[in-house]
């Protein structure tokens, strides 16, 4: 997968590409295996910023069975709803960095 | 099995190898004052970071190894070398890979755990990524390493 919009204007790291992962699938339920199969991550790379993601509820961590987690964007979070419009403005623009 | 895994100077060349592979000598605690430098700069990131630049050195060290003493009697060969001297990172306790169900690695003496200091989380991220990087390269298969 390229880098999205945030990555090339922030990055390039870790952390920014699994949220725009979810900024650019707002509504998909993905895995942790999932993410990294989707960014070509190792799935213990992703482990390591996922967590803080859902900690700082950007990301909502959704328990689909025993000990089986999926996550999805948090739209009712306010920095992601302001998040989702700059991420659609910037790609509008479709800056080269 | 009678190789040596001593360290060898060659002669006036300030280089040092181990199983003939140019090696450094650093002090533990230097690796440590990057990580810890490395966080500083990154935050959580620089978790992913050591845990990528592991897998790295995993698979690039697997690749030497693997030239050198043949893929059939390599992990007999690789857990005696990480058991008994290694190259001063961990001494390896237990080894237990199944490669459809994962498996547990018992470490001791980590040269990151023990530079470190007090830490209410896991730091070893270095060494997580490097032992997947073996174990993928050995087995060609993904892994990860959770450390706990």
């Amino acid at each position: 997968m390229s880098l999205g919009a945030l990555n090339k204007l922030f990055g390039p790291s870790i952390r920014l590409l699994v949220l725009e992962l979810f900024i650019e699938n707002p509504d998909r339920l993905m895995n942790l295996r999932e993410v990294a199969r989707l960014l070509e991550k190792n799935p213990g790379s992703v482990a390591r910023v996922l967590p803080r993601l859902v900690e700082d509820g950007l990301v909502e961590q959704i328990r689909v069975g025993k000990n089986i987690y999926a996550y999805r964007l948090n739209r009712e979070n306010e920095v992601v709803k302001i998040l989702l419009e700059f991420h659609s403005r910037l790609k509008q623009l479709k800056i080269k960095c | 099995m009678n190789e040596s895994y001593e360290l060898e100077r060659v002669r006036d060349s300030a280089m040092i190898r181990q199983l003939g592979v140019r090696v450094i000598i650093m002090r533990g605690g230097t690796f440590v004052d990057l990580q810890k430098s490395v966080e500083a700069v990154l935050g959580e990131e620089a978790n992913a970071l050591l845990y990528e630049a592991g897998i790295r050195a995993g698979t690039s060290s697997t690749q030497i190894l693997l030239k050198k003493w043949g893929r059939e009697d390599f992990m007999k060969r690789w857990a005696e070398f990480y058991g008994s001297r290694g190259c001063g990172w961990f001494k390896l306790e237990e080894a237990e890979i199944n490669p459809e169900r994962g498996g547990v690695i018992k470490l001791s003496s980590s040269f990151i755990a023990e530079g470190y200091g007090r830490s209410e989380k896991p730091v070893c991220h270095f060494l997580c990524g490097f032992l997947v990087g073996v174990f993928q390269e050995l087995l060609g298969i993904k892994l990860a390493c959770e450390e706990i």
